[in-house]
């Protein structure tokens, strides 16, 4: 069981290690809020899928399946409103 | 060393470089390095939990998910109108 929990966390740091490099070397902001939507959905399903493997369904891992939930939820609103807020600040050019 | 606290660590190169990040650049590309940062840091926490086995860890990555939404939209309309 523990080959396949390291799996998972090994995607979310891969993921991660991805996202980090991405908002590195890309030159627009837009384009960094798309590597960080990623990071948001890859890292916190595989960090979740980890969770649930290692505890079995427990109070821990289903406060974690309703935190990333609300993550994700919220993840998706404040890439709209960045997204909106770069571009007003910055221009197409953002 | 554990399976979670190797993560961690292993994490704690992208955060350094969200920080890194969020110190130059234009104020859009510094914003989603802010946003990455605060990222990383839900999922090191999350991880901690498990790493230390202290449940009450978790709430620390709760709270920082729950302020995560105002903060972030507050410094969206400064970033749109003032900064």
């Amino acid at each position: 069981m523990s080959v396949v929990i390291g799996l998972f966390l090994g995607v979310a740091v891969a993921v991660t290690w991805l996202a980090a490099l991405a908002l590195w070397r890309l030159p627009r902001a837009l384009d960094r809020l798309h590597a960080l939507s990623f990071l948001n959905v890859a890292a916190s399903v595989s960090v979740t899928v980890a969770a649930f493997l290692s505890d079995g369904i427990s109070g821990r891992s289903l406060k974690i399946l309703l935190m990333m939930s609300v993550y994700l939820a919220w993840a998706a609103l404040l890439s709209h409103v960045s997204g909106r807020a770069v571009l007003m600040r910055e221009g197409r050019s953002a | 060393m554990n399976l979670w606290m190797a993560a961690i660590l292993a994490l704690l190169p992208p955060l350094a470089l969200a920080t890194a990040l969020a110190w130059r650049g234009r104020p859009g590309q510094r914003f989603a390095a802010y946003q990455l940062a605060g990222s990383v840091t839900v999922l090191i926490l999350t991880l901690l939990a498990f790493a230390t086995d202290q449940a009450s860890i978790t709430d620390l990555a709760l709270t920082l998910v729950l302020l995560n939404l105002p903060g972030t939209m507050l410094l969206a309309v400064f970033l749109e109108r003032w900064i």
